[in-house]
């Protein structure tokens, strides 16, 4: 018995280059989204991810590479294919909502199905149905123009699956809302992925957002992609200090290996300023990686000097405290290093005091580069 | 305050190029004291015997020249920048709480409203009733005469109906073109937009009266016998408002944010479609407004008017101001009045029919 061809990917963007004039926003990337998938693709502001997603949608004419999208393409810049974004079929949240303000909640909604012609009926059952799960059957026929933001945002989102797409972009959805706003619609918006089990790609340059709703994360820089990965590994296995240092917060320390190279994993690393660590060791590193990270939650702190354990210690004295309400950041000169740790508001240290840091060589990373 | 500068600085360097080209006002007010602006100037070399063309000519093309580069600058300063209002997002103005200061404000605005709108229309109105013009109330003595003899002059009746018959024209036709134009020019990836942008701004630095004074040079020498009918007027009306009107459309399609209509595509719409739900929709309120300016802009118009207007195709807005020189001052008030009138009467007419389609936008 031989096992079934796999499924296609949902989604296949391969050596995708996108320029205008002399800039090249998008330098040759290539990636895929699985059957139900959600990948998000993170990144500082002008990093190319919403350039991407909007060329996926068809809204951008690339200038090289391909897009597949459920095995048809899309997008060939070698067999000069380029499918206008109204018959790609695909779904897209818009970061300014782009609701229209002429018509009803309802209308907005309803929008694509009539678009595609369907029986009027199908067209209430499925408007409702998609009003339902954004919550919003009640506003149904208010005009969409006086809805709040928060509201807006769902008419969007009820507008984006009403004509259940296979796929849905979403390009920075939530960056208009406030904070605790932002927060809930995150937890709703995972609801719903896997209620309608949609394919999706979802940008966002909030790292937080991006670990919490997605099944793997693809941090952009500069028009190429650093790393793809589960949101597990991009935060506990960095390749790069771009990575490490925009996803969540990492000190950088910067030294050479020593000794005979990997041992179980390990590698001995000597700081440029001289102490020694033992730092773990990613696979792919070279003899010549300069670079660790260490996540300033994952660092532990103990009042005086001397303290020992098996992990990593660097001694020094708090420079400055700051209270973050949630946590409390530290700043601490280590012997000629700058280490920055955050600590629970229940352990309070002084500035001025001295102290030991301590951190495992489980979350001591040497970065590929 | 820098965030408003642009604006400000940029509708003080307009103005300015404006007023270098005004000429009605300057005419009127102007000329019976031999105080001359450089457009009355040109006006001047046009009417003695023989007309000096040469003159008017080169005084023409300085004039041009100055406000060319004036406007430039003007182009330059907005150029930096992009405005988009309707984003989809909710949009509210936001008034600003001035305290008790706000009486004072608003008695500035209203006394500003009096002196400049109220005060030289109520001083029209009751001029134009009267037999002799006078401030002396005692000698006042008031009568239909003028309105009469208006309404009875063929010359006064046909350059009312010309002139309300070239703005209904120009301006249909205009907000037609010109919002293909606007289109083209702002959302369309049509290589040599910025060129296109640039001819149909370009009529904005050139004063009417040197726009027309050139038109008529042109047309006496171009063996078409366009000259001395309307369609000659309808022309240059067309090509001097194309700015306005160009301006007034584009400021609406920068308001709408390009994501409207990109949301319907992905929704699946084809452009006709897209048009048809969410384009048109959105622009109806800017293209009654848009149709309106020029309707009022080609019906008010004298600059190019004044040397274009033949004896068969008379228009109001020069009539006034020949009668004004003519005739009497009561006589000329009648005749003001009633393109006033006529000018209100359709603006409210077609608010009425475009009002039931705007509501609810």
């Amino acid at each position: 018995m031989s096992t079934p061809a796999p499924a296609p990917p949902m989604i296949a963007v391969s050596d995708l280059v996108i320029s205008y004039g002399g800039y090249v926003a998008v330098k040759g990337i290539s990636f895929e989204v699985r059957r139900g998938e959600h990948i998000t693709l993170l990144g500082p502001s002008g990093c190319g991810k919403t350039t991407t997603l909007r060329s996926i949608a068809g809204l951008e004419r690339p200038t090289g590479g391909s897009i597949i999208l459920d095995g048809t393409p899309v997008f060939s810049a070698e067999h000069r294919i380029n499918v206008p974004a109204e018959r790609r079929g695909v779904s897209m949240v818009f970061q300014s909502y782009a609701i229209w303000p002429h018509m009803t909640v309802f209308e907005n909604v309803a929008y694509g199905l009539r678009v595609r012609g369907i029986p009027q009926k199908e067209i209430e059952t499925k408007t409702h149905q998609a009003l339902q799960l954004v919550q919003l059957h009640d506003a149904a026929d208010r005009p969409a123009s006086k809805l709040s933001g928060g509201q807006q945002q769902r008419v969007a989102l009820g507008r984006a699956i009403a004509f259940s797409p296979a796929v849905v972009l979403f390009d920075e959805p939530l960056s208009n809302l406030d904070a605790k706003l932002r927060a809930s619609m995150r937890l709703e918006l995972k609801e719903l992925q896997q209620r309608l089990g949609v394919s999706s790609v979802y940008v966002t340059h909030d790292q937080e957002e991006a670990l919490a709703i997605s099944d793997r994360v693809i941090v952009m820089n500069d028009g190429r992609i650093e790393q793809i990965g589960t949101p597990d590994e991009i935060y506990n296995q960095p390749v790069s200090g771009f990575v490490a240092d925009f996803v969540g917060s990492a000190n950088l320390l910067s030294g050479t290996i020593v000794g005979s190279g990997a041992q179980n994993g390990f590698v001995m690393f000597q700081l440029a300023t001289g102490p020694r660590l033992t730092a773990r060791y990613a696979g792919a590193a070279s003899g010549t990686a300069t670079t660790i990270a260490v996540r300033t939650a994952l660092i532990d702190i103990r009042r005086g000097l001397g303290h020992r354990d098996d992990r990593n210690a660097l001694e020094g004295r708090v420079r400055r405290r700051l209270f973050h309400g949630d946590f409390i950041e530290y700043l601490i000169d280590c012997q000629g290093n700058r280490v920055i740790v955050r600590r629970p508001p229940t352990e309070i240290v002084t500035e001025g005091e001295a102290v030991t840091v301590l951190f495992s060589a489980e979350h001591t990373i040497l970065l590929d580069r | 305050m820098p965030l408003v500068l642009p604006g400000l600085l940029g509708a003080t360097v307009f103005v300015f190029a404006e007023m270098l080209g005004s000429f009605a006002a300057a005419l009127v007010l102007g000329l019976p004291g031999r105080f001359f602006v450089v457009t009355t100037a040109i006006w001047q070399y046009t009417l003695s015997y023989p007309p000096e063309y040469g003159k008017a000519s080169a005084l023409g093309v300085a004039l041009f020249g100055v406000m060319f580069v004036t406007l430039s600058f003007y182009r330059w300063m907005v150029r930096r920048g992009t405005f988009a209002t309707i984003s989809g997002k909710a949009f509210q103005p936001r008034p600003i709480d001035v305290g008790p200061a706000r009486y004072g404000l608003a008695a500035i605005c209203w006394l500003y409203v009096f002196v400049a709108v109220v005060l030289p229309i109520a001083a029209l109105l009751l001029t134009s009733f009267l037999r002799f013009a006078t401030v002396i109330v005692d000698q006042m003595s008031f009568t239909l005469q003028n309105y009469k003899t208006a309404f009875t002059l063929d010359a006064v009746r046909s350059a009312l109906i010309n002139s309300l018959a070239l703005g209904v024209g120009v301006a249909t036709i205009g907000v037609f073109v010109m919002a293909i134009l606007v289109w083209i020019i702002y959302r369309g990836r049509l290589p040599g937009r910025a060129a296109i942008e640039y001819v149909v701004m370009f009529p904005q630095s050139v004063p009417r009266l040197v726009f027309g004074l050139a038109l008529l040079t042109a047309w006496l020498n171009i063996p078409i016998p366009l000259y001395g009918t309307l369609w000659v007027l309808a022309i240059a009306y067309f090509t001097v408002l194309m700015p306005l009107g160009v301006r007034t459309l584009s400021g609406v399609v920068l308001q709408i944010d390009k994501s409207l209509e990109e949301c319907a595509q992905v929704c699946g719409a084809t452009w006709a479609h897209r048009m048809k739900t969410i384009t048109l929709p959105l622009l109806r309120p800017g293209l009654v407004a848009a149709w309106l300016l020029i309707f009022i802009a080609s019906v008010r118009e004298i600059g190019v008017s004044i040397y274009l207007m033949g004896p068969n195709s008379k228009v109001i807005a020069p009539a006034i101001v020949s009668s004004w020189s003519s005739a009497g001052t009561e006589l000329t008030a009648a005749m003001a009045m009633i393109q006033t009138a006529a000018m209100l009467a359709a603006v409210v007419l077609l608010l009425r029919v475009a009002g039931k389609y705007v509501k609810g936008v």
